[in-house]
């Protein structure tokens, strides 16, 4: 059977040869390689059960009176058909809370699989050449799923997603020149309008979908053709790869993988509730909930809106605002000194050749010192976006709390540095007193509770 | 034969399995008796995981350990491969372009008009903003109405109660977007308590108080009224407003006062509108002057 399967694939498409390598092809076993694995995964089942979410969710703004059995309180609310529909798809279609939850906690889980991903990218200097092309390929692709997150959480027209709309258009109005522009392209016209949640729908189902899967195939041909990284050891060198063949070990673990991956979300689904918008109630433009805080890939932006300075400037008939400073110069800025770091780091540290052996973390206190400050600096911004919260359990005013981080994000990423800089010095200075003092003897305890010494194995 | 370790790893494979089998069993039966999210969830989930553990199992257990080797070949080619390459680019781009240059650059600006020209059909894709970002519906001599439609009266307002008002005749179910600009939170606080610049003097009759609700930093709703201190705040990022003394801001990152609706109250008791918001309600942006 499968003999006759891969001669008819051969006579056709000649591809005996490229299966033969690509079922050899060594995947090196250590585990941080598999958070790429989940991002991935997190796609197909991102996509399955936002397919399913398709079916029942009505992407409409127009007005209906509530008369569903699931929500008591709100029977004869007026709501937008979108809220009408969810709570519909959550109460009385079966299984439809759990896939509705499984998708939202996919889309944490997906940025979150992408940044320790990018992470472990970053520490290890896998980005280095010839691997730049997918360092940026990834980000763009972190960019997109922060953009399909908040667009997908938008779509409910719940109290909470209608006040997290009307900043995002209001950060894209502040934008110089475009910003008008811009803004009435992705909404539909101002927020709130009668077109914004079917102009949402389409770029989170459509739009950003179709690039992220382009992307994605990209992002694995690239990886196909450059082969994989690995960490140095032994038999591990600058021209080869070491590690499981793909058939059939490591597609036994990457399946278990993704299987391990879609039961945790749907586990996730059905016991821990996330986005629960019947609580929130509809949007209704002139309430809002309180506390209002938006999933975590993008609680960093509205932590940096709190901080955000009060500066606003008239340049010739127009303003550039207060919110374009901490909603969009800094976290454009953020990404651009990401993106770039590739060409960054190798004008810091000239070096023009390739690289297949990672470096481990303390060989480059630069960049381990550098990606440590960044990533305090915006964990100190999520942090503050959650500032009414803390107020909240410690008593103490929101005003002090926000002043204490709008310190915070100064002085804490430097001391970060500093800290990782000097981390990353004694550690090299303990590696290379090691390399040059190996022990003489090893420390053995004797079953009378004594210890011996005994001379070094010879390896 | 089979080691003891195989027969370990075989036995947990099967556990696992049979695992599976149950969740997926318990799913079944719980969507075809009508359904409940936590058996649902358990037991999809459960199956996977399940059978994701009886694969890892498998894969440590059952499978032979087995490394292999690839090489990393270099990527680049010898110079004379790329230069091949760059060499049929140049003389296939020489042979369109020719000794036509002028007509190189007559193609490159009937591309460029058409860029120009679908320019038009994206900006028909939103409508324009020009000139009608932070209007409202407000004028002077509309009374002040509730969500509902029902009419304050001022009478029935202690110092310090807020209500949140809409102009007359632009509520409803079909209003909603002309309500999120209008909405207007009316405050009552103590008159001696006012500092109004002398302008505004005559806008807070009885010490009513009104401001755009939509705060000007990003545009939330500006809810919550602190008694205390007699200050609106925003939720979303704690703008905060001196009621008292014109919208101006004592914190946050809101960089303009909150708009103010002059207050008019008439013998009867009826409030209206004195004039028109004292600026454009709502953030600031580009196209702000």
């Amino acid at each position: 059977m499968i003999r006759a399967l891969v001669t008819w694939m051969d006579e056709r498409l000649g591809g005996a040869p490229f299966l033969r390598n690509a079922l050899k092809k060594a995947f090196p076993d250590h585990w941080s390689f598999m958070l790429g694995e989940v991002a991935m995964y997190c796609f197909i089942f991102i996509i399955a059960s936002g397919t399913y979410l398709t079916f029942f969710f009505h992407p409409s703004d127009a007005r209906v009176v509530y008369n569903g059995t699931a929500i008591p309180s709100l029977r004869g609310r007026t709501m937008s058909d979108a809220y009408a529909s969810v709570l519909k798809l959550s109460f009385e279609t079966q299984a439809g809370l759990v896939i509705r939850q499984a998708h939202h906690w996919c889309a944490n889980v997906f940025a979150a699989a992408i940044v320790t991903h990018m992470s472990r990218i970053y520490f290890t200097g896998a980005f280095r050449k010839p691997r730049e092309i997918n360092w940026v390929i990834g980000l763009t692709l972190l960019l997109l799923v922060i953009g399909d997150g908040f667009t997908g959480y938008s779509l409910p027209g719940d109290a909470l997603s209608g006040a997290g709309l009307k900043i995002a258009q209001s950060i894209a109005l502040s934008i110089p020149v475009i910003g008008g522009w811009v803004a009435f392209l992705a909404f539909g016209g101002n927020v709130p309008s009668a077109e914004t949640t079917n102009r949402l729908f389409a770029i989170h189902i459509l739009f950003i979908p179709l690039l992220l899967g382009a992307l994605i195939a990209a992002h694995l041909a690239v990886l196909w053709r450059q082969k994989h990284t690995q960490f140095p050891g032994e038999n591990r060198r600058e021209n080869n790869v070491v590690g499981s063949p793909l058939w059939p070990n490591y597609t036994v673990r990457s399946v278990a993988l993704m299987l391990a991956t879609f039961g945790l979300l749907l586990l996730l689904g059905g016991l821990v509730e996330i986005n629960p918008v019947w609580l929130y109630g509809p949007y209704d433009p002139w309430t809002v909930s309180s506390p209002a805080q938006p999933d975590w890939y993008v609680g960093w932006l509205d932590g940096s809106l709190r901080l955000g300075p009060r500066l606003a400037l008239r340049v010739g008939g127009h303003t550039i605002t207060a919110l374009f400073w901490a909603g969009a110069a800094l976290p454009g800025c953020i990404f651009a000194l990401i993106y770039a770091w590739p060409w960054i780091e190798r004008r810091l540290q000239p070096d023009e050749r390739e690289h297949e052996l990672l470096d481990v973390p303390w060989a480059n206190p630069l960049r381990t010192a550098t990606g440590v400050a960044v990533l305090t600096f915006v964990a100190l911004l999520l942090f503050a976006g959650s500032d009414d919260v803390q107020a909240r359990l410690t008593h103490i005013s929101v005003q002090q709390i926000t002043w204490a981080y709008r310190i915070a994000v100064w002085v804490l990423p430097p001391l970060a540095f500093a800290l990782a800089w000097r981390v990353c010095r004694e550690l090299q200075a303990r590696h290379a007193y090691e390399e040059d003092h190996p022990p003489r003897v090893v420390l053995v305890r004797t079953d009378e509770g004594g210890y011996d010494e005994e001379p070094v194995p010879v390896p | 034969m089979s080691s003891p370790r195989e027969r370990r790893g075989e036995r947990w494979a099967a556990a696992w399995l049979t695992t599976s089998v149950a969740c997926s069993v318990a799913f079944a039966t719980s969507f075809a008796l009508g359904g409940q999210p936590q058996v649902e969830g358990i037991g999809l989930g459960g199956a996977l995981l399940a059978l994701a553990a009886a694969l890892i199992v498998w894969s440590r257990a059952l499978i032979p350990p087995r490394q292999v080797e690839d090489e990393h070949l270099p990527l680049a080619h010898p110079a004379v491969q790329r230069a091949a390459a760059a060499g049929l680019l140049i003389e296939g781009g020489a042979e369109i372009v020719g000794r036509r240059a002028w007509l190189v650059r007559f193609a490159c600006a009937a591309a460029g008009v058409l860029g120009v020209a679908a320019l038009f059909p994206l900006r028909g894709l939103g409508p324009n903003p020009n000139g009608r970002l932070g209007e409202t519906s407000w004028k002077r001599g509309l009374r002040f109405v509730r969500e509902d439609g029902s009419f304050v009266d001022a009478s029935a307002l202690e110092v310090g109660s807020v209500v949140t008002v809409f102009p007359e005749g632009a509520v409803g179910p079909d209003k909603v977007v002309d309500m999120a600009n209008d909405a207007v939170m009316l405050v009552r606080v103590q008159e001696d308590a006012l500092r109004m610049p002398p302008d505004r003097a005559s806008w807070t009759p009885r010490g009513f108080v009104a401001y755009s609700k939509i705060c000007t930093h990003a545009g939330c709703p500006v809810a919550l009224y602190r008694e205390g201190p007699q200050q609106l705040m925003c939720p979303c990022h704690q703008s905060t407003f001196d009621v008292t003394d014109g919208g101006t801001v004592v914190f946050g990152p809101a960089a303009r006062a909150l708009p103010q609706l002059p207050v008019a109250l008439d013998a009867d008791g009826v409030l209206r509108a004195g004039g028109a918001m004292s600026g454009f309600i709502g953030p600031e942006s580009w196209e702000h002057a």
